[in-house]
């Protein structure tokens, strides 16, 4: 113990741990209280409440994996251009010649596995009926961050500008084309007029809205580069935290209210 | 066109399947043969000590066996081409051990109770080497006869991957295969769905035990691995951005198990007036250590995992993108398949527009409609019979199953094909389907149809607008009288048309599948294609 007590009994530890060692009953409530990562937690739970059969570990899952696919989009965009010119290669050189290419990878899977962790989070919230009174609004949130999750994935699948990306956007991005009223192709688009003139035209309706074009080109890349790495981003970090927030104030974790 | 089912590299895959499946079932017998099974909430007071204890030298023996292995795939330059092989049957044989010393050792455990401490003697009380099952599971089991059966399971299984790694495995009977593929159909994929999700609901006591479960397992595995021996299944199964799907299936029946299980569980305690397992234990914990260390471990596990994923799965990346050459079939991210299979149903404005949108805003509703107070914060099921079929439903069949028959099953031009069934891009399926304005004025009456769209197009028009209107009336009257008066009228109505745009998919398939409708209502004229 010598070494752990040279190394925290001095100003600059104790400056950043505003408490010994969380080694007895009094410093294990100290520190939930005075780490600012920490305190996003009660001092105490429920002991049902965090049985791993009875929460399925989903819901954190989804939020380590939101921060992992930061963190490596982060890294990914420092070799990224979004544009027609770079954008494959620049990917092809991530697969082939960048070091620590693997973050591509990480990227992607973590994707995949946040879809996936997102629906388990939710499958179980419903099965113990964790949305009940008084949790209907976070429930409301968390619906919210599942339709966003989805987004995120499916603007990130254009960025690398192959085939896959780009044949899975167009038939994605087909059903706006079909929007009732604003799509050109949907139904009821055909009754808004003025003079004769067509208001809901292939260039003015909810795709080209969406693709900023009539078909997936350079400026869809640039629409959907800043919709998955800042707009969406932006708008989950901030319902997470709402989130995090009204499970705190709306009871505590899941358990039998 | 024909492909090699089996190449070195497909021999070598299956055989570190099959380990992995032996492993598990060697797992299994030491579980059932060593391990304490007295379920969560039994009371301990009053029995007896244990003295089934895992043996600590099978332990030494199994990751001593698995770590030289691990040593010898690093260093397989050493051993040549025989690397992989020597390191596979250091691995094999500890399996084996395994499953062999369980079931030993158990076969052991039962003669000593029957000399003298054994069900049949009269000084015999309840020890905690006996299976006490949760409540509501049914009865004890004879550990030692199970033992017995994962024991010969496994070592069946890693008798099936010792044959692959020796290149001489065997493939799924092409009789078998081409059954398969010739009863398959979205008709058959669908139906079967809906009817195992009815069995699930209605044998759920059946299916929360575990050995059931794990019976389903074994079974799930040896189709599994009897389908890879395929070559146009492995070629739809393991491309890359299809693994994902592989994981979501385990995950979802892993987590519907545990769910139903837990649920119930639930239902015969509180059936008998005990506690549900939420309620066992009400006091508070500190979060450090108990779950900031549960989150670090969890976090740690899940980098190793991705890590180790990123590594051996290579992202996809196909041809640079071109606007002029379209893949066939094209194809939407896979959690969009669910939505595109809708396609074949429905118009795209309703199948990607309209649907879409009312599952989110129906899942934001659920909080506000579901008005029934029981269920708040545990698993049941017999409390909230409606809330958890409708929604079992709506995410297992209609999203998840959907999903699946999206990914695997729709090739070329969106035809279905059997999941051994080469994806042939001139597969012909005549399509003759009819809009029910055909049917309603030249089939029935015999005349043609009128050229006024409206007048042409009522008698659908007239059955959407029953849909809507009529079915809600006799939904209020024959089932939701009680919950409206409870929750009112406004929460009754949006629950009612939310359950009618759920149920609008199966109906739409149904009458596709029996009188090969096209669409209900037809004016293209404004796109309004029902």
């Amino acid at each position: 113990m010598a070494i752990v007590d040279k190394l925290t009994d001095n100003q600059i530890w104790k400056s950043i741990f505003r408490h010994p060692m969380p080694r007895d009953r009094r410093n294990r409530v100290v520190v939930m209280l005075t780490n600012f990562f920490l305190h996003l937690h009660p001092v105490s739970v429920r002991k049902q409440g965090i049985a791993l059969s009875y929460t399925w570990c989903m819901g954190g899952t989804t939020f380590f994996l939101f921060m992992v696919e930061v963190v490596t989009g982060v890294l990914l965009m420092f070799y990224y251009r979004p544009t027609l010119e770079h954008a494959y290669n620049d990917i092809l050189d991530l697969r082939d010649v960048t070091t620590l290419g693997i973050l591509r990878e990480l990227h992607r899977w973590g994707a995949h596995a946040m879809v996936i962790a997102v629906w388990l989070h939710m499958y179980r919230v419903f099965l113990t009926g964790s949305y009940k009174p008084p949790r209907e609004f976070n429930w409301v949130i968390g619906v919210l961050l599942l339709v966003f999750t989805l987004l995120l994935s499916f603007t990130g699948y254009l960025l690398p500008w192959d085939q896959l990306a780009i044949w899975a956007i167009t038939v994605g991005s087909n059903m706006a084309r079909a929007t009732p009223g604003v799509g050109v192709e949907g139904p009821g688009a055909s009754l808004l007029e003025l003079n004769g003139v067509k208001l809901i035209t292939s260039s003015s309706d909810a795709k080209f809205a969406l693709l900023a074009g009539r078909s997936v080109g350079e400026m869809t890349l640039n629409r959907f580069y800043v919709l998955h790495c800042v707009a969406i981003p932006l708008a989950v970090s901030l319902l997470i935290m709402i989130h995090f927030w009204r499970v705190r104030k709306d009871g505590g974790i899941s358990g039998p209210m | 066109m024909h492909h090699q089912d089996l190449t070195t590299g497909v021999n070598a895959g299956l055989a570190w399947y099959y380990l992995l499946a032996a492993m598990l079932n060697a797992a299994a017998a030491c579980y059932v043969a060593y391990m304490e099974m007295v379920s969560e909430g039994a009371s301990r007071a009053g029995l007896g000590a244990r003295s089934r204890r895992l043996p600590d030298w099978l332990m030494i023996t199994f990751f001593g066996l698995n770590g030289l292995a691990s040593v010898v795939v690093l260093f397989r330059g050493m051993f040549g081409e025989m690397g992989f092989t020597l390191a596979y049957g250091l691995a094999a044989i500890a399996n084996v051990i395994v499953a062999i010393a369980a079931g030993a050792d158990a076969a052991h455990f039962a003669e000593v109770m029957d000399h003298g401490h054994g069900v049949g003697a009269d000084d015999h009380k309840p020890t905690l080497d006996d299976h006490i099952p949760a409540v509501g599971l049914g009865g004890p089991v004879n550990r030692t006869l199970w033992t017995l059966i994962w024991g010969m399971i496994s070592v069946m299984f890693q008798a099936m991957g010792v044959s692959y790694i020796l290149g001489g495995g065997f493939t799924m009977p092409s009789l078998f295969r081409d059954a398969i593929d010739y009863v398959s159909g979205p008709t058959t994929f669908f139906t079967g769905a809906t009817l195992a999700f009815v069995a699930l609901y209605a044998y759920r006591k059946y299916v929360a035990n575990a050995l059931v479960a794990w019976c389903l397992m074994n079974a799930t595995l040896l189709f599994f691995g009897l389908s890879l021996t395929d070559f146009d299944f492995r070629d739809i199964v393991v491309k890359p951005d299809n693994v994902p799907i592989i994981g979501l299936i385990v995950l979802v029946a892993f987590f519907t198990w545990i769910g139903l299980r837990r649920a119930v569980i639930n239902d015969s305690r509180m059936a008998k007036g005990l506690p549900n397992l939420e309620e066992l234990e009400p006091e508070k914990t500190l979060t450090w250590p108990d779950l900031v260390y549960t989150e670090l471990i969890a976090m740690v596990g899940q980098t190793i995992f991705l890590t180790i994923w990123a590594i051996v799965l290579q992202a996809p990346l196909e041809q640079p993108a071109s606007s002029t050459v379209a893949p066939n079939p094209s194809k939407a991210p896979w959690y969009f398949l669910g939505l595109q299979e809708m396609l074949v149903y429905f118009d795209p404005w309703m199948a990607g527009v309209v649907l879409p949108s009312m599952i989110v805003v129906g899942l934001m509703a659920v909080p506000y409609i579901d008005t029934n107070k029981a269920g708040n914060g545990y698993y049941t099921i017999s409390q909230r019979k409606f809330a958890w079929l409708t929604f079992q439903y709506g995410y297992l069949v209609l999203w998840v199953v959907l999903i699946i028959l999206g990914t695997f099953l729709r090739g070329p031009n969106w035809n279905f094909f059997g999941p051994y069934e080469y994806w042939d891009v001139h597969k012909l399926i005549p399509l003759n389907n009819v809009n029910l304005s055909d049917i309603f004025w030249v089939q029935l009456l015999g005349t043609s149809r009128p050229t006024n769209f409206l007048l042409r197009e009522l008698p659908g028009i007239l059955i959407v607008l029953g849909y809507f209107t009529v079915l809600p009336a006799l939904l209020y009257r024959y089932c939701f009288r009680k919950y409206t008066a409870e929750a009112g009228f406004i929460r009754f109505s949006v629950l009612a048309m939310l359950l009618l745009f759920m149920a609008s998919l199966p109906i739409k398939m149904v009458l596709r599948w029996t009188i090969n409708l096209k669409y209900l209502v037809y004016i293209p004229e404004f796109f309004f294609n029902i």
